[in-house]
């Protein structure tokens, strides 16, 4: 399957984390414990990989075969979503001190909660708005890849109202906006004539 | 020290990881950085604790559960630190970097 080749800031690439998960083989072993990229492109992979087992099995194997755009979307907006991106500032308890998180681990926190939804994929993950300024507006925009068949607008409610509890749980931010847009939807595998 | 300071900010509720205080780019340019961490004596510091014009300055980047509510674990962890290396006065810096259960990178696939 091609990949897009975009390197981390940690040298590594989505295509050398698929091939971990395929046969174990790692450059350097010990950097998947201690970088969070890496991580969590490991886990968006797992994800990808196990969407594809019950749903894209056949998509997934002739991904580079031109037919293909919405699974080598995917891959190169995780590779860009991968990085740490922006600084989100935290309330702290004491002046001195400085809390934030990065907006690489909400990214991918959105997409994990998107990926548990049955029958979809997260493609397209990103945060509208100065996420570094505490209290600006910020607009969630996801967009999807959906097996066709699946009832949209209730899986819509549903992970919007996932997606807002989860943001609540976990930032401080002013989400003015949950925007979903379903990007593709894709037939189930059919039997070759 | 720091081990300890390690231990005491991972005994906070909701905290799954304690990563290396700088990104690998910050470190060492490049990928060599790679091919000089084969043993653990060069592993980078989890925790990094320096002094700044007569001030304490920690660094943490943490990965915290999803079960959790981040900002309150990494309020608790500012705290934890502060515990930790009173009576010294320390500005506490805290990165939440990953959200996610704490499972070790298994590499098979599972079927």
């Amino acid at each position: 399957m091609s990949m897009p080749n975009d390197t981390f800031e940690c040298g590594h690439t989505i295509e050398e984390l698929s091939l971990y998960l395929d046969t174990g083989e790692f450059p350097d072993p010990a950097h998947l414990e201690s970088c969070p990229e890496c991580r969590n492109g490991l886990d968006s992979l797992r994800r990808l990989a196990a969407a594809g087992g019950e749903l894209f099995a056949s998509d997934l194997a002739a991904a580079g075969s031109g037919n293909d755009d919405w699974m080598k979307d995917i891959l190169a907006n995780l590779a860009l979503e991968l990085r740490p991106g922006r600084s989100i500032p935290l309330r702290s308890d004491d002046p001195a001190d400085t809390l934030s998180e990065t907006e690489g681990s909400i990214l991918a926190l959105v997409r994990s909660v998107a990926d548990s939804l049955p029958g979809a994929v997260a493609g397209k993950v990103r945060l509208d708005g100065d996420v570094t300024v505490p209290g600006s507006p910020v607009a969630v925009r996801l967009d999807l890849a959906v097996l066709f068949g699946h009832a949209l607008m209730p899986s819509a409610a549903s992970l919007r109202q996932d997606l807002a509890e989860a943001l609540a749980r976990h930032t401080e931010l002013n989400i003015a906006a949950i925007d979903i847009t379903i990007t593709d939807v894709i037939e189930a595998p059919r039997e070759e004539k | 020290m720091t081990s300890a300071l390690q231990q005491a900010i991972m005994a906070v509720d909701g905290v799954t990881e304690v990563f290396p205080a700088r990104n690998l780019w910050q470190r060492l340019p490049g990928r060599a950085a790679s091919l000089l961490q084969r043993n653990a004596a060069d592993a980078p510091p989890l925790v990094e604790v320096r002094e700044e014009s007569g001030r304490a300055e920690a660094t943490v980047r943490i990965g915290v559960s999803p079960d959790a509510r981040t900002p309150d674990v990494v309020r608790a962890v500012a705290a934890a630190v502060r515990n930790h290396l009173a009576p010294e006065k320390v500005a506490v810096q805290v990165t939440v970097v990953r959200i996610a259960a704490g499972d070790p990178p298994a590499a098979s696939q599972e079927d």
